[in-house]
């Protein structure tokens, strides 16, 4: 048994051939204790996005090696790997998290309902009451903020209690008020409901929220931070000169 | 600006919108040319009869030309040789011993004529005949029974007796009553000899070169007709244009269904592409382009793709005609070489670019209203119009139904179907404008229980079509009157082939019916007494005709057994009916504004006899105006002899081939007596409705591949419009087969939508035209359910064909770079 949710090694990942050929990873080695919220921070293009779709399953790597919860990524099938998504790996994205056909509820039991899998009712009971949108389920996305789609987005990738959320800039499109309501959950979802989160970001005062910092910059891991504040976070991207 | 207008035009944009406009201009022009191509053909079948001829002298009617006519016209100054044709009836036998009908009609004779040229046809094969016993037969008749050069065949003379002739030649020939009749051509003596003709039907002339046609015609004072060559050719395009017209007429029906299901698809596409150009556009008004200026630049726009579309679709068009009159031959139309003229290519190409630029006209308007800011930042709603949608449709509505109420209260028959016909289009336009409405809730609806089934993908399908109410019913459209016509077609075909099918069973539950092969003639009262003596035959009721007049109107009274005649009863009791009384069908213009007990008196050669009217019937008028007693018909018509048909019943218990070989023994001694199976009847029936169903079909196979082409055009687009969607689902699990079969099941829901909504307008308009077409009487209206069900099979058949290369495209998505989009 490996107390680690996820795991790189040695992960190079190559955007596009010949000349334009950019190494987008290049030799990153992480791993993602279980129960922890995890931080990955950088300037624009240092790969922190590429390196979250290497670890989720959505994009393969060149070389180097990911496992998710014990299961080595390298060589799946596209549907393995999509099967692998909807039982093991949650989601948030910046923006449009949500599909504008279906109802918050709908959205919210998606992966499930692909899985053929009924969710635990008291589990999902507690995630909407500590995302508090039980009086918003029946509204289409059109009808809700982006705050509250963003959290219907959070109890979506939460439901299916997965090895890891994967977080892309879940605060980017929202004001501080809302942004700060979300961050918030991911963490008591961490330290109350024990799940572990990954979260790519380049606001340092989201970074405040995790256990763990880590900085990527040009493809490589360069720093870490443990228990981040915001003003920490900032130091050390400056010092990495972003 | 014309290179900005230029720089839009990306082509891979622009393939949906112009395949949508070759299709449609290539249907118009193909059915528009064909129209030309089978016209002319047919023309020229008629303009045989005219090669050659600068004045020709036409018998009237019932007349002949005395022989000398033929030298009169020959010795004319002007004139260089003249023929003189001979066309008699002369029934033709075919290898069992029977007649040769064409509609009900014997053949003719015909003399070879002694002046090549002049000849009203053209020997294919063989010799023409030469000597006593030798015949040329036309190509139709010759396929039809068999008999090709060197056969022996048998026809009837004047005199009854059976002569055989040796075929020596196959000619081509427009009969002379048009073509299919049976033509047998003779040497003049033989078919003198046969028929006992006495002169000629017409005498033709050629001109001396440099000869006035209206001059020489002006020096022809004798008997008959005289006609130019120009005007006999133009009296014969007139009768062939007779014939042609019913195809012409659906031809038209086609051209104009095309022209309709066109401008819905070119419309269609043009406003999602607008839509998905929305931000463009707005970025254009951003740096400063006008509102004019944006308004120009689609209209250019539109204007050099249609005009690009219709030229290629004329060419499309070019094939469709040359498939057509391929396989017009095959319905046995006359061959001919294709004919291009101006009108097709002006009329294609001008509908095409017309409707492209229109079709632009209002998502381009409607894309200078948004404002440039607003359409810079997302998907803007597409503002609904509901209001002005809903007051149109109810305004066609009310109109239709109005016209639609009217048809069914008049009584023409004719005027009634055009009428209800008319009615329905406007109640079409109004289901097609409310179908924004319904279109998304019905498959919605259609979408339960594949999602219960499917799960998840089917849901989503649902949710999809149902989300641009507007889009789902444009693309349905097509199927929906394709749908809408073919339904209604074969529900008016199945209800009028079982109506009339009940009416001959219930007016004649007979077998046989025998009636004289030449007009005007009887059959031999022997005919009727020797099968009444045959205990193979359970019944054989002589009918007998003649004309008399009542109220000054002239009218058909008619005499028969009621044990052979058991019509439906609308009004008094046919136990009535005795020596006195008369029975009148309820339809028939005798009965005016007489009721059951009115009296009635006819009058025929100065007899008068007053009838009381004991019942009235629901049938037609196949026995008379008026049907009277046997005794009281002897009264008015003292010198009648023989029948004017007997209706034959066989005994119940024999198999129809023994009946009908014992009829044709008994019938040997009287040829020109034409039996009339009603099983054939029933056959010929049932052939003349396979092929009208078969027109439905090539109609079906039409607006199928135009849905195709749509539904394909309208899920590309959606697919392009849904890649962060599809990205967002792939990433929560969905897998490449369940993103495919979300867009499979969206079509196939669209499709099923739009046929059964089709299916339900065809069928209520169907029922509604015959109900207006068949006046008094009641049509039993038939659901043809088989052929109904294979429509909507075959509809959402093709919906779920369509969707395969725009599924792929969209499953071949590739997560990654979507999200990060």
């Amino acid at each position: 048994m490996t107390s680690h949710a996820a795991e790189a090694a040695d992960v190079v990942k190559i955007h596009g051939t010949g000349e334009t050929a950019v190494r987008a990873l290049d030799g990153v080695r992480l791993t993602i204790p279980a129960g922890e919220f995890t931080a990955i921070m950088g300037p624009s293009g240092s790969g922190k996005s590429t390196l979250m779709h290497c670890l989720a399953g959505l994009d393969t790597v060149d070389s180097g090696a990911v496992r998710l919860g014990g299961t080595d990524l390298t060589g799946l099938s596209d549907k393995a790997l999509t099967r692998l998504r909807r039982d093991r790996v949650g989601f948030v994205f910046q923006a449009f998290n949500l599909l504008p056909t279906l109802t918050a509820e709908q959205n919210m039991l998606l992966p499930l309902d692909l899985a053929g899998r009924r969710p635990d009712p008291q589990w999902q009971r507690r995630i909407v009451d500590v995302l508090g949108i039980a009086d918003r389920l029946g509204h289409t996305p059109s009808q809700l903020s982006g705050g509250q789609q963003q959290r219907v987005a959070c109890a979506r990738a939460l439901l299916a209690r997965p090895d890891v959320v994967f977080a892309d800039e879940p605060t980017g499109n929202l004001d501080s008020r809302a942004g700060g309501g979300v961050l918030d959950f991911l963490r008591r979802s961490v330290r109350e409901l024990g799940q572990t989160v990954v979260m790519v970001t380049h606001d340092p005062v989201a970074a405040g929220y995790a256990d763990r910092a880590v900085m990527l910059a040009d493809g490589r891991i360069v720093g870490e931070v443990q228990n981040p504040t915001p003003d920490s976070a900032l130091a050390e991207l400056r010092r990495l000169g972003a | 600006m014309l290179r900005t207008v230029l720089s839009g035009l990306r082509p891979r944009r622009l393939v949906p919108t112009l395949l949508a406009i070759v299709l449609a201009v290539g249907f118009v022009a193909g059915t528009l040319i064909f129209s030309d191509t089978a016209e002319s053909a047919l023309y020229d079948e008629y303009a045989r009869a005219a090669r050659h001829v600068g004045v020709a002298v036409t018998a009237r009617s019932g007349d002949r030309l005395p022989p000398s006519t033929v030298d009169v016209v020959r010795h004319t100054e002007g004139v260089a040789t003249a023929d003189g044709r001979m066309a008699e009836q002369l029934p033709l036998l075919d290898g069992r011993g029977r007649l040769v009908t064409e509609f009900g009609a014997p053949g003719y004779g015909i003399n070879v004529g002694s002046e090549g040229p002049l000849r009203g046809f053209d020997l294919r094969t063989g010799r023409l005949p030469a000597a006593r016993g030798e015949a040329a037969l036309d190509a139709g008749t010759s396929a039809k029974i068999g008999a090709g050069v060197g056969a022996v065949v048998t026809v009837v003379a004047a005199d009854e007796s059976r002569q055989e002739l040796q075929v020596v030649g196959i000619v081509e020939v427009t009969g002379f009553n048009g073509t299919g009749t049976s033509t047998v051509v003779l040497t003049e003596p033989e078919l003198v000899r046969l028929t006992g003709a006495t002169g000629y039907r017409e005498v033709v002339g050629s001109l001396r070169p440099g000869a006035d046609e209206t001059a020489v015609h002006d020096r022809i004072t004798i008997g008959g007709r005289v006609r130019t060559g120009a005007q006999l050719r133009h009296d014969l395009a007139r009768e062939a244009s007779g014939q042609l017209s019913g195809l012409l007429v659906g031809l038209q029906l086609f051209a104009f269904v095309a022209v309709l299901v066109a401008g819905f698809f070119i419309y269609n596409t043009f406003s999602i592409l607008m839509a998905q150009r929305q931000r463009e556009t707005a970025l254009l008004r951003c740096v400063g382009a006008s509102r004019a200026q944006i308004f120009r630049l689609v209209l250019s726009e539109s204007a050099l793709v249609g005009l690009a579309g219709s030229a290629l679709g004329f060419a499309l068009g070019v094939a469709v005609a040359f498939g057509l009159s391929r396989g017009a031959t095959l319905v046995g139309l006359p061959e001919g070489s294709l004919v291009l003229t101006a009108a097709p290519a002006t009329v294609s190409v001008a509908v095409g670019s017309v409707v492209t630029v229109l079709s632009a006209v209002v998502p381009a308007f409607r894309a200078t209203r948004v404002p440039p800011i607003a359409a810079l930042r997302a998907s803007v709603p597409a503002a609904g119009r509901r209001r002005a949608l809903v007051v149109c449709a109810a305004l066609a509505a009310a109109l239709g139904t109005a016209v639609t109420v009217t048809g069914l209260r008049t009584t023409g028959a004719t005027e009634a179907m055009v009428l209800v016909m008319a009615g329905g289009i406007g109640n079409f336009l109004a289901l097609l404008l409310l179908s924004p409405l319904f279109m998304g809730r019905l498959v919605a609806a259609l979408g339960w229980l594949p999602g219960r089934v499917f799960g998840v993908p089917a849901r989503l399908a649902a949710a999809n079509a149902h989300r641009n109410p507007g889009r789902t019913a444009a693309t349905t459209a097509t199927l929906l009157i394709g749908v809408a016509l073919m339904a209604g077609g074969s529900t008016v075909a199945a209800t009028v082939n079982r109506t009339a099918e009940a009416q001959l069973n219930e007016a004649f539950p007979v077998d046989y019916l025998l009636t004289p092969a030449l007009a005007g003639g009887t059959v031999p009262a022997t005919v009727a007494a020797a099968l009444q003596a045959d205990r193979t035959f359970a019944l054989a009721a002589p009918i007998r005709q003649a004309t008399a007049t009542a109220g000054g109107r002239s009218l058909l009274v008619g005499t028969v057994d009621l044990r052979a005649y058991q019509p439906k009863v609308t009004a008094g009791r046919l136990t009535d009916f005795r020596p006195g009384t008369a029975i009148v069908p309820a339809a028939s213009d005798a009965l005016g504004s007489r009721r059951v007990g009115s009296s009635l008196e006819l009058i025929a050669g100065g007899r008068h006899v007053t009838v009381t009217v004991a019942a009235t019937v629901q049938s037609s008028s196949l026995v008379g105006d008026v049907v009277v007693s046997g005794s009281d018909f002897a009264a008015l018509f003292p010198d009648f002899t023989g029948d004017s048909m007997v209706l034959v019943r066989a005994a119940p218990d024999l198999a129809g081939g023994v009946t009908r070989d014992r009829l044709d023994a008994a019938l040997a001694t009287h040829p020109l007596v034409q039996v009339d199976d009603l099983a054939e009847v029933r056959d010929d029936r049932n052939a003349a409705i396979d092929q009208f169903v078969a027109l439905i079909a090539a109609l079906l196979g039409f607006a199928l591949v135009i849905a195709i082409v749509g539904i394909a055009n309208t899920l590309s687009l959606s697919v392009l419009e849904r890649t962060r969607e599809s990205a967002l689902i792939r990433a929560l699990g969905l897998t490449r087969g369940q993103l495919r079969a979300t867009l499979l099941v969206e079509a196939l829901l669209m499709a099923t939508a739009g046929a059964l909504v089709g299916v339900a307008f065809g069928l209520l308009y169907g029922w509604l035209t015959t109900e207006a077409a068949f006046g008094a009487v009641q049509p039993l209206l038939t659901i043809p359910v088989g052929q109904l069900t294979a429509f909507v099979a075959l509809a959402a058949l093709a919906g779920t064909l369509a969707a395969v290369l725009p599924s792929r495209r969209a499953a071949r998505l590739s997560v990654v770079t979507a999200i990060a989009d």
